[in-house]
């Protein structure tokens, strides 16, 4: 019968083998060996990875419970974050859950408002960032050849540049600009969070791509190089293929971590600007311009120092942990 | 060599023409002039903006500061011209060695304490001591710079009472502000001291030392250490980025009259000389760190010298 298997007869008596030890797999054989391992895809791999690692998944909950008091406390809260009364320094009651600071605002409203800026300037600097990061990195990396060189010339450049001392004074000078950009109905939203805070997201993004850009070109050009994706171009693949079906997913992993590992950043510096009070304008709260105000009662009143600056560092302490078990995670060279 | 060392000194000073040329800009495309005051007759505004000469177009202006700047001319600072009669230079004199101590002794602490912390959790790896070193790094990463300041004033200043809070007068009233800084400084890079040392220990010549039989304290010092120490002393540079950006909170905090405290306030009052002088002087000490780690790098680092 044709394709069926032959045994050499001659070689089997050398060997010592009955004709029954060489019988042909049957298929519940071929399924068993196929099924030692079941297949995973990397996502499933990495979820599995990140829910393994407690510290990171009672710090994911630890987040979303901020994230759930920074989106609705400021919404159920009867008092806005600017509205005043005789109630000044209360201790923590029903109705004030952190008490009150020395103009009778409430604290709770106005320390869940400025966990919003927070989180609002971290992960939109990280969005954007993501953005710009990975256009100047694709094209830099397609392209190649003298366009490469230049862009990376420039990246060069922008990295030998004191950040903070330019961020300091850029986001000072953009805030006019961007207030009167704002003035336009249709972004009152983000108007209403303050416009210091859009030129503080501006020029953190102008200085944040840098290092994104370089992962990103990093990573393609890593990938580009690989034999699969010779393989795929020598069949006639298209560049839109390669980079879709290629280049792109293989490069996620370490976009993803780099993006998350902007959040932390991008908070801290709003928490610095604001404290040295050239952050987020007043009335406007933030983490740091609170804990700046609430240097005012330190002795007397701890109260607001704590709750504001408690919250900044489990805010930061969260996004830290968490970006740390997703490098764990998502980082292919440590998977086994 | 000497041309490596060359090349990185005229692209530092590019670098730092660079950061003139756009704080200037900046600092006058900032909103309000240093004169800006609510009571203010605009006349006198106008009359004070003709006498230093801010009515003249920007780019007069700016050239007018670079001509100053290459005759060591920085100008007087316009707040405190009145109170003290200073210019920049002598208030950058005067207030640069109270910055200098505290970071360069917090400097110092984050270095020394680092590496041999960084260097035992990497030796105990995996183990109870590595597990709380690795929550401990991640707690003071986490944490501002602002809030371990208040909390130590906190702990130790105002409940405790053992350690003032404010000025620099004797030791004790250094060990608050130079901590408050290093504290995140040590555990971030004793944990890059540690991730470099564990990434050198599985290599290959590692095993090979292990192999003929050196005892384990020469593999680590002689072979493992020197290796790791090269991503750490990049990391020196940033540190010094890192404990500028804190004397700006520190000082302020604990009541330094340093570069940083007087830099925050120059801004928030359009004090254009100030705010440029100081510029300068940051600018410069933070170039010139990662000129000097560059040059290190490729000392140490041979690799480096054949590209």
């Amino acid at each position: 019968m044709r394709g069926e298997f032959q045994p050499d007869s001659e070689l089997m008596k050398e060997y010592g083998l009955a004709p029954d030890d060489l019988l042909p797999a049957s298929a519940e054989d071929k399924e068993a060996t196929d099924q030692i391992r079941p297949s995973v895809s990397y996502w499933q791999d990495a979820r599995k990875r990140f829910m393994r690692n407690k510290v990171g998944m009672a710090m994911l909950i630890v987040l979303a419970i901020i994230v759930l008091a920074a989106i609705l406390g400021p919404m159920l809260s009867p008092y806005t974050y600017q509205s005043q009364s005789r109630d000044v320094r209360l201790g923590p009651s029903l109705s004030h859950p952190f008490g009150t600071d020395r103009l009778g605002r409430d604290t709770f409203t106005r320390v869940m408002f400025g966990t919003r800026v927070s989180l609002f300037v971290g992960v939109a600097t990280s969005f954007s960032v993501l953005i710009i990061g990975l256009a100047y990195g694709g094209i830099s990396a397609y392209v190649g050849g003298w366009a490469d060189n230049i862009m990376m010339r420039f990246v060069d450049l922008m990295m030998t540049i004191p950040t903070v001392l330019i961020v300091i004074i850029l986001s000072v000078a953009t805030r006019d600009i961007f207030t009167s950009l704002l003035t336009n109905p249709r972004y009152a939203a983000i108007a209403s969070m303050g416009s210091g805070l859009i030129s503080i997201l501006a020029v953190f993004s102008m200085f944040n791509w840098i290092g994104m850009a370089r992962t990103v070109r990093g990573a393609l050009l890593m990938n580009r190089s690989q034999e699969y994706v010779m393989a795929s171009e020598a069949f006639g693949a298209k560049a839109g293929w390669i980079i879709t079906k290629h280049l792109l997913p293989n490069s996620i992993g370490i976009i993803i971590i780099s993006a998350t590992g902007i959040i932390p950043g991008a908070i801290a510096m709003e928490s610095f600007l604001s404290f040295i009070g050239l952050g987020v304008a007043a009335p406007v709260p933030s983490l740091g311009s609170l804990a700046a105000d609430a240097l005012n009662g330190i002795i007397s009143y701890p109260l607001n120092i704590i709750v504001s600056s408690g919250l900044i560092s489990m805010l930061m302490l969260s996004f830290n942990v968490i970006g740390d078990s997703l490098r764990d995670a998502l980082d292919p060279r440590l998977r086994k | 060599m000497l041309r490596y060392i060359a090349k990185h000194f005229v692209s530092s000073l590019i670098t730092l023409f660079f950061v003139v040329t756009i704080t200037f800009f900046l600092m006058q495309a900032a909103p309000g002039n240093p004169f800006m005051n609510e009571r203010s007759d605009p006349r006198v505004v106008a009359r004070l903006m003709e006498r230093y000469g801010y009515d003249r177009p920007v780019w007069e202006q700016y050239l007018n500061y670079l001509n100053d700047l290459l005759h060591g001319d920085l100008g007087e600072s316009i707040t405190d011209r009145s109170l003290t009669g200073m210019t920049v230079l002598e208030m950058l004199g005067k207030y640069f060695p109270n910055s200098a101590k505290v970071g360069g002794i917090c400097a110092l602490i984050s270095i020394s304490l680092s590496i041999p912390l960084g260097l035992l959790a990497a030796v105990k790896h995996d183990t109870l001591f590595d597990r709380c070193f690795i929550f401990l790094s991640s707690l003071f990463a986490s944490l501002p710079n602002f809030v371990m300041a208040v909390a130590l004033m906190l702990c130790f200043g105002v409940w405790l009472k053992v350690l003032p809070v404010a000025y620099l007068t004797d030791w004790k009233s250094y060990i608050l502000p130079v901590f408050s800084m290093a504290f995140p400084q040590i555990f971030g890079l004793a944990r890059l001291m540690r991730t470099t040392m564990l990434d050198v220990i599985g290599q290959d010549y590692i095993r090979t030392a292990r192999a003929k039989g050196l005892p384990p304290y020469k593999v680590m010092f002689k072979h493992a250490f020197r290796n790791a120490m090269l991503p750490v002393v990049t990391a020196v540079g940033p540190m010094i980025a890192t404990v500028l950006t804190g004397s700006m909170v520190i000082e302020g905090l604990f009541a330094i009259a340093g570069v940083g405290k007087y830099y925050v306030g120059s801004i928030g009052a359009r004090d254009y000389p100030m705010i440029m002088g100081t510029t300068i002087m940051f600018s410069a000490l933070l170039i010139l760190a990662n000129y000097v780690v560059d040059v290190l790098y490729g000392i140490i680092d041979p690799r480096i010298k054949l590209e």
